[in-house]
């Protein structure tokens, strides 16, 4: 429905309201916005967020895992360097007994 | 549903009607252009929740309403400027007087507008200058609508005692 076509239709149109059309009629709507591409870069910015969240979960993950991978590989480090060292000692207090009992 | 054709479609249409009301109503020309502008991207990204029954004019006029008034918040120190008042009236001094004639008349016409009072020029030029319905107007204004035609015709009342001088150089 074009300008005033409403308006003319409910109340009486008369000079008055030519006159008050004519005033305005030089206003110009600006640009129409780019729609489209709005609701496109809105979509990317989302898109982004949302993959930015998931990146970090993944790179957190792998940060947890490589983590507890090392922790682990220390830990098994640790056990097996101190299982080395107990079956040492208890060779050489086997040695000593040996000895003694000779 | 909207699409975008029918987005722009729309925007053809409504936006000038609603700067027309805007500046009509004492909002600078920027501050109506981007109000314009960020009504309708408002709408296109609420454009799934709107049914084929929704007025699309009368929700372009609310949304502008709405920012009007944020915007006036956020600027509290903002006055409502009068672009009409009479230092802005051309003065008829150049060469092509006739087309300075009008620019002098077109002046005055919107000041008389912008003088009307608030109620009577926020119906008025919803009508006229918004080509809204007196029921949409209604519905805007949570007003009845035979309120709305007291204070349209009120209006013109005034403007025809102002604009009536100015009839014969129109």
């Amino acid at each position: 429905m074009k300008n005033g076509e409403r308006g003319e239709s409910e109340m009486e149109f008369d000079f008055v309201d030519m006159m008050v059309r004519d005033a305005f009629s030089d206003v110009k709507a600006p640009e129409c916005p780019r729609f489209v591409e709005t609701a496109q870069s809105g979509e990317t910015e989302k898109k982004g967020f949302w993959s930015g969240v998931w990146n970090r979960i993944v790179k957190g993950t792998e940060e947890l895992g490589s983590g507890i991978r090392e922790l682990s590989d220390d830990t098994l480090d640790g056990v097996c360097a101190a299982g080395e060292k107990r079956a040492q000692e208890q060779d050489r207090s086997r040695e000593d007994r040996d000895l003694s009992g000779r | 549903m909207i699409t975008q054709q029918e987005m722009t479609a729309y925007y053809e249409d409504i936006a000038p009607r609603l700067m027309r009301f805007l500046l009509a109503n004492g909002c600078p020309h920027d501050k109506a252009s981007d109000i314009t502008q960020e009504t309708f991207i408002r709408i296109w990204n609420m454009r799934e929740e709107l049914g084929p029954d929704d007025s699309v004019s009368g929700l372009v006029f609310r949304i502008a309403k709405n920012l009007r008034i944020d915007d006036f918040r956020r600027s509290s120190r903002e006055q409502l400027v009068d672009e009409y008042d009479d230092s802005n009236v051309p003065t008829v001094t150049d060469d092509n007087e006739l087309e300075r004639d009008k620019e002098y008349v077109r002046g005055c016409i919107r000041k008389a507008v912008s003088e009307l009072p608030e109620e009577f020029r926020i119906c008025y030029t919803m009508l006229n200058l918004g080509g809204l319905s007196i029921r949409e107007i209604s519905q805007q204004l949570g007003i009845s609508e035979s309120l709305v035609k007291v204070r349209i015709h009120r209006a013109k009342e005034k403007l025809r005692t102002a604009l009536e001088p100015l009839r014969e150089n129109f």
